[in-house]
Parts: structure tokens; C-alpha cells; sequence
């Protein structure tokens, strides 16, 4: 089954576009897809949720999305740009600047303090918005005339209530922590997409709150969020829920 | 505790063998007829090696700030060393006398080792916020 | 100034957050560094020494007294020396036999301690007149004749400042230093022959004579000869032997079988040292691979989190590259500076240890050697890094993330 966003307008490229996407794996010799034929429009300040049991190939697809799985059919073009069509540096800086990607999985790097962990992304590719001016937000002031990178990460440190941990190592953050500083690190670039998977997963209610809040403001600001969750609490904060069930995807 | 280990172990071993070098298999010349300069040399590496020693020995009680020092004192005393059968007070002359042969290069290698262990004690020490 | 981190300094955080790891790759690099520096110094410092004394042995055949034969093969290679002579006329009528292209008389007296803290050092008495195996080497450093009384030195004997050498109770002057040669030659003093006899008689006066007064001026410890061409030594050898029937006791030394001898023992010592050289190699790069290889399964989660950021597969390799250089270059340095320390200082050791010719190579060579360690120590930490990069850009980096759960 198919579904399309009522908004869809042929004239205008969405932020994002999954056309007909399909994956199929193998399992125990037979052959099924995790995702089946989704289709899906995201326009900038968009926010979509997409809910479902697990092992129902929501991560999958988003995965698919930031082009760390190659799909078996169909395509997903991310702002103007089709993912398959991009080379090595292409889609890294695809991943690198216009995606922001909070993965289900726990992947701070573990040798590199929180602050680090936080600006490294924005010194991949030093010709682009290193180094800019934060935008918008602005803090108290505890930061100014240091390192622009530095006042930036550690705004989004503080936005997330984090700041306190910018000197410490992953490992010794619990794993609530850990979520935030993800979170922020997919924040350092400004990105056009941002795609969360199960960015609440470990967070208390006041954590989520914060969190959800976050990306409700970088939507409202211009972004596309497409977030995939569990929880009942950050689905409130999303303009479209859909459902993905057995690799097909509906509205909810 | 590993910094401490590492800031007066090393000392300690070193210092032990300075001193006990030069008594030992890196003797002075033997069969002079009287003293040379090679024995005075002996016998000072072997005085500084029980200094290197106690240092080394101290440092295994003190904070990371004393063995900074400590180990400043010991990269000192280990250019005494490296000065003492060299510049201050030499070795024989003959190339194929044993003090030459043997003495020498023992306690210069020891004195460069010692240096650096110290410096590397020292650095590590320094690192450390108090 | 920009004070955040970059990609760059990555690799370095990499191995300062894991001591036991990074120590445990120094530790390996250092060893193979040590031997291929250490190694490669030692097989070259014999080849010198041999080279340098097959430079310096430029007879065909010593003919030397009756049961000296050893004595005399000892002086050639090792340290030994030692005394003893025929007389003159017996050399003069050894140098009649057919095929002598050139002959030439050297005497030798092994001196006592000399001054305090010396050593033994070999007096060699030569003929300026007929020489030919001293005069072409000495030439190098003195021109001219050797006076009455004059000594040129070896490079090890220690000359006093003011030029002159402490002997038997007598200053001796000294006009010219020879360079090293890594041979007994380097304990030697050379004089004219015509100073023999002085020596012998300042012996007398201040020790035990070397030898009875009355040989002092007809003692010849050897009679060194080049056999004309189409004449081999052995050949030359028999037809002195004709010359008279007491001939046949006296001692026949042939040089050139002295240094091949030699250079065999050598290529034995060289040939097993390359092949333990290889061996610690092949087993280090053995050590290095499975040390990457098994850390890129632990930290196939940390290079996906780095794709998931945005790195380029070019960037990600880099790290790793970075790292396992890091770590090859470091331990280099540090086996080059062991093995310097454990060598360099050593030399004059080693050689009277190993009782072969032994020429420490000279700065640059060493340079050249320490910057070779250092980059194969370099190449075989990168090389070992490969096989990370190739099990961590195999498959998708999702995919990975999820064999790390």
C-alpha cells in the first residue's frame, strides 16, 4: 500500500522524496521485504513520526534515507539530490551537512570528551559553515570570544542541559546523557533533515520534553524532522503521524 | 599511583646501577700501579648512583608536585654522570683499556636512560592537576 | 586561533585513551626496530672491518719462524700480539726463491704495558726501502720518510698532546695517526726498521728485554712477499722450501686464505643475524596484523559512528592510517635509539669481543640506517592498518552498527 502526503505539489522538490522504496533481505533462505514500496513527502518545517512495532522496517528505512542502506528498488532524493546517484563524497557530505542523523544506537566516539564529540562533525569539511555564528539562539554570554564552534556546541550542550558533562568521556554518562549529546551532535551543522531514531528512547519525561521541544523549534524554523519513536509523549509533538507495518507504511 | 610508579621506579633501578656498575662488571682498569683517572671516575658514578637511588627512593612518597622536582634533581645528577668520566674527571686514554671500553659506555648509557625516565616522569607529573 | 578538535587529532586521542593497546604495538614496533637498526649496524660494521683489513693485508705469503704460524695469523685479524723473529740472513736467502715478484722484512715486538693505563700495543718494524704492504695505506695520512727514531701510530694508541708516545722509559714522537682500520692494526706503532734495535735496548733498560742483544739488529719476525704473476703462493712456498732443507720448519701464512677464513666466519654470522633479522620481521607483521585485525572488529562500531557523522570512507581510512603511523614512527624512533644507545657506545667492545674485524660505519651511514628503520618500522604499522580499513568498508555501515549490538 501507498501513501502519499496530501501536500504533494509536482512543481515544488520536497526536502525529502521516498519514491516506491523497497529492501529486501533474505531470512532463512526466503527472501522478504523489510520495506515495501514506501512512498513519502517531507517539506522543510515538516515534521513527520512514524510509529510501529519493532522489526517492522522503520529503521530500515530511515537508514535508507541517509544512504547507509542501499535500497532493492525505488529511490529517496534528499534535498534535489537522488541518494543512489551520489559518490563516496557526495553522500558524506550529504550525511555531513544537510542530514542530521540521532541513531537508535549508542555511537559517541568513545576516546573523544563530549565537547569533541559535538564539534567534530563540523570540521569534516572545513570550507563549508565551520566556524560560522551560531544561529539564532544566543546564550548568556558565558561563551563569547572563544572558539565560535565551541559557543555553538556548547549552546546545544546547554539547550539539551548537558553542559555541565562537556568535559567528560562518554563512558561515564549514563545513557539519557549519552541520547542528548547524540542529539546535539546532529545538531552542530544546522542540518536541512534531521532524521531521529527513537531520540526519546532512554530520556525521562523532563529530558523528553526538552528534547521534543528542540526539534519541534527546528522544524518551526525551517528544518524536516522525521522521526521515528516508541513514545506516545513525542508523538504530540510531530504534524503527521504514520504507521509502518510489516515494511508497508500508513497513515496513522 | 601509576605516575608514582612510573616517576620513581625507574630512578630507583638506574640509580641502583650506577652505583653498582662501575663496582661491578664496568671496573675500573685494574693493575695500575697507582689510582687513575678512571678509578676516581668509578668511584664518583658510584656515589652519584646512590644519590639518583635516594631520590628515586623519596619520590615513592611524595606528590606528584616533589617528584616533579625530584626528577629534575635526577636528570641533573645524570648530566653529572654523563660529565664525570667525559669532561670532569675522564677515563684512561688507551682505547682497548676496559674503563674505556666498558665503564664508559655503561654509564653513559645509563645516564642517557636516566634522563630520559625522569623527563618522561616529570612530563607525566606535570600533566596531572593538582 | 581555532583551539577545537579536528579530524586530525583523532588518531592521537585514539591511542592515548588506550595505554595498554598503544604500549602493547610500541612495544612490538620497538623490537622490530631495534633488530633491523641494530642488525643491520652490526652485519655492516663487519663488513667494513673486512673490507678495511683486506685493504690492509697486501701480501700474497708471510713467511714467519718455525711453529709462529698462528701467532702470526692472530695478528692479522684479531688483537694479539705478540713476538717473534728468525734472523736476517735467513730472510735474505727466503727472498732468493724463484716467482718472488716483490719481498719485504717486518719485525715485530709486542711492548708491555707501556705508560700507566695503557695497553699492549704491537711494535711493527718495517723497511721504507722495500715496503710495500705498510708505505700505500700510511700514505694516506704521512708523506715522507719515516726518520730514525720516528713512529707513526695506529689509530687507537693514545698519542699525548704534546705528539709523542710514552715507550720503554722514552718519548717517542709521532708523526702521523692512522685512521681506523677495525684490525690488530689499529694497537700497532710502525717504525724503521733501522729503530728496532733502540727499541730493544729501551726495553732492557726499564723492563724485561723483548729479546737477546744480540739479534737486536738482524731480528725478522716475517717476510712478507708478492708472487709475480702466473706464480701462486703455495707454488712460491715450495720453491723457498728448495732453497734448503731447514726451510721446510718455517711457517707459511697466505693472507689471502687468512681473510677468506675470515670472511667465511663472517658470512655465517651475518647470514644467521639477516635470517633472525627476517624471521622477527615476518612474526612482528604477523603480531601487528592480528593486533589490527582483531581490534577492527571491536572497533567497527567506532568507524561506522565516524560514516554516520559524514567522514568520507578517504577520511576514515586516514584515521587508521594515522594511528597505526603514529605508532610504527614512534616505536621506530625509540628502537632507533635503543639500539643506538646498546651499539654506538659498545663499538670498541663489540669488535674486541667478536674477535673479527670490526669498523663502526661512519655518521651518515648511520643516519641513513636510523631514517631506514624508522620508515619500515613506519610502513609496517600502515601496512598492518590495512587490514582494518579492508574489514570496516566491507558491508554497510549500518549493518555493521547492528553486528555491534
Amino acid at each position: 500500500m501507498t501513501v502519499e502526503t496530501e501536500k504533494r505539489d509536482p512543481d515544488v522538490t520536497p526536502l525529502l522524496r521516498i519514491n516506491d522504496l523497497t529492501r529486501t533481505f533474505t531470512r532463512r533462505g526466503k527472501p522478504f521485504d523489510a520495506v515495501s514500496h514506501v512512498s513519502l513527502d517531507l517539506d522543510a518545517g515538516g515534521f513527520v513520526a512514524i510509529v510501529g512495532r519493532s522489526g517492522n522496517g522503520k529503521s530500515t528505512l530511515i537508514n535508507m534515507v541517509a544512504g547507509l542502506v542501499r535500497p532493492t528498488g525505488g529511490s529517496v532524493a534528499v534535498d534535489g539530490a537522488r541518494v543512489a546517484d551520489l559518490d563516496d563524497r557526495g553522500l558524506s557530505l550529504l550525511r555531513n551537512r544537510t542530514i542530521g542523523f540521532v541513531t537508535q544506537e549508542q555511537t559517541l566516539l568513545g576516546n573523544l570528551p563530549v565537547l569533541d564529540n559535538v564539534i567534530l562533525p563540523a570540521t569534516f569539511f572545513p570550507d563549508g559553515k565551520a566556524g560560522s555564528e551560531p544561529s539564532g539562539e544566543r546564550g548568556d554570554g558565558e561563551w563569547e570570544g572563544r572558539d565560535p564552534l565551541v559557543d555553538r556546541a556548547m549552546l546545544l550542550l546547554e539547550r539539551l542541559g548537558v553542559d555541565d558533562l562537556a568535559g567528560c568521556l562518554p563512558r561515564e554518562l549514563s545513557g539519557g546523557e549519552m541520547r542528548r549529546v547524540s542529539i546535539a551532535r546532529a545538531l552542530i551543522n544546522d542540518p536541512k533533515l534531521i532524521i531521529a531514531d527513537e531520540p526519546t528512547g532512554d530520556l525521562d519525561a523532563d529530558s523528553t520534553t526538552t528534547v521534543m521541544r528542540l526539534l519541534r523549534e527546528r522544524a518551526d524554523s525551517g528544518a524536516g524532522v522525521l522521526m521515528v519513536t516508541h513514545d506516545t509523549d513525542a508523538i504530540g509533538y510531530a504534524d503527521t503521524v504514520y504507521r509502518m507495518d510489516a515494511g508497508t507504511l500508513s497513515r496513522a | 599511583m601509576k605516575n608514582k610508579l612510573i616517576a620513581s621506579v625507574p630512578s630507583i633501578v638506574i640509580g641502583a646501577l650506577i652505583a653498582i656498575a662501575p663496582q661491578t662488571f664496568a671496573h675500573a682498569c685494574t693493575g695500575h700501579g697507582m689510582f687513575g683517572a678512571c678509578h676516581w671516575s668509578q668511584q664518583t658514578a658510584t656515589g652519584i648512583g646512590v644519590v639518583i637511588l635516594a631520590l628515586g627512593v623519596i619520590a615513592l612518597f611524595s606528590g606528584p608536585k616533589t617528584r616533579m622536582g625530584l626528577n629534575i634533581a635526577v636528570i641533573a645528577d645524570c648530566l653529572l654522570l654523563l660529565a664525570v668520566p667525559t669532561i670532569l674527571i675522564g677515563v684512561c686514554p688507551g682505547a682497548m683499556m676496559h674503563c674505556r671500553m666498558v665503564m664508559l659506555p655503561t654509564l653513559i648509557v645509563l645516564g642517557v636512560l636516566g634522563i630520559a625516565f625522569a623527563a618522561t616522569g616529570a612530563w607525566l607529573d606535570s600533566r596531572t592537576r593538582a | 586561533m581555532d583551539t577545537h578538535v579536528t579530524l586530525r587529532d583523532l588518531p592521537l586521542a585514539n591511542l592515548a585513551r588506550k595505554p595498554l593497546r598503544t604500549t602493547a604495538l610500541l612495544a612490538v614496533v620497538t623490537v622490530l626496530a631495534v633488530a633491523l637498526f641494530g642488525g643491520t649496524m652490526l652485519g655492516m660494521n663487519l663488513g667494513n672491518g673486512m673490507r678495511s683489513m683486506e685493504r690492509r693485508l697486501g701480501a700474497d705469503l708471510m713467511v714467519v719462524p718455525q711453529n709462529s704460524a698462528n701467532q702470526a695469523e692472530a695478528l692479522l685479524t684479531g688483537s694479539n700480539s705478540s713476538t717473534f723473529y728468525f734472523t736476517r740472513d735467513i730472510a735474505r736467502k727466503v727472498e732468493r726463491a724463484d716467482g718472488i715478484a716483490q719481498a719485504t722484512e717486518q719485525t715485530y715486538i709486542s711492548s708491555l704495558a707501556a705508560a700507566c693505563c695503557e695497553e699492549k700495543l704491537q711494535i711493527i718494524g718495517y723497511d721504507p726501502a722495500t715496503d710495500f704492504v705498510i708505505a700505500p695505506w700510511v700514505a694516506s695520512q704521512f708523506q715522507g720518510e719515516l726518520e730514525d727514531g720516528q713512529m707513526v701510530a695506529g689509530a687507537n694508541v693514545n698519542v699525548s698532546t704534546d705528539g709523542t708516545i710514552e715507550l720503554y722509559g722514552r718519548s717517542w714522537p709521532v708523526v702521523a695517526q692512522l685512521a681506523n682500520t677495525g684490525t690488530g692494526l689499529d694497537n700497532s706503532v710502525f717504525i724503521n726498521q733501522r729503530t728496532v734495535p733502540d727499541m730493544v735496548e729501551a726495553s732492557a733498560a726499564v723492563s724485561k728485554r723483548v729479546m737477546p742483544e744480540e739479534y737486536a739488529d738482524k731480528a725478522v719476525s716475517t717476510v712478507m712477499i708478492k708472487v709475480k704473476d702466473g706464480y701462486d703462493p703455495q707454488t712460491v712456498a715450495t720453491n723457498i722450501k728448495r732453497l734448503d732443507t731447514r726451510f721446510a720448519d718455517l711457517g707459511y701464512v697466505y693472507p689471502g686464505g687468512v681473510t677468506a677464513a675470515t670472511k667465511t666466519a663472517l658470512d655465517a654470522l651475518t647470514g644467521y643475524m639477516a635470517a633472525f633479522v627476517a624471521a622477527l620481521w615476518a612474526m612482528g607483521v604477523i603480531v601487528l596484523l592480528a593486533v589490527f585485525a582483531a581490534s577492527a572488529n571491536e572497533r567497527k562500531r567506532e568507524f561506522a559512528s565516524l560514516r554516520i557523522m559524514g567522514a568520507t570512507r578517504g577520511m576514515v581510512n586516514g584515521v587508521i592510517a594515522k594511528e597505526a603511523a603514529a605508532v610504527g614512527a614512534a616505536g621506530g624512533v625509540i628502537g632507533v635509539a635503543l639500539g643506538a644507545l646498546g651499539i654506538l657506545p659498545f663499538s670498541a667492545l663489540i669488535g674486541s669481543r667478536l674477535q673479527l674485524p670490526y669498523l663502526q660505519a661512519g655518521p651518515w651511514t648511520v643516519i641513513g640506517l636510523a631514517l631506514l628503520a624508522i620508515v619500515c618500522s613506519t610502513a609496517v604499522g600502515v601496512v598492518s592498518s590495512f587490514a582494518v580499513m579492508g574489514r570496516i568498508s566491507r558491508g554497510d555501515a549500518d549493518i555493521i552498527l547492528k553486528e555491534g549490538r
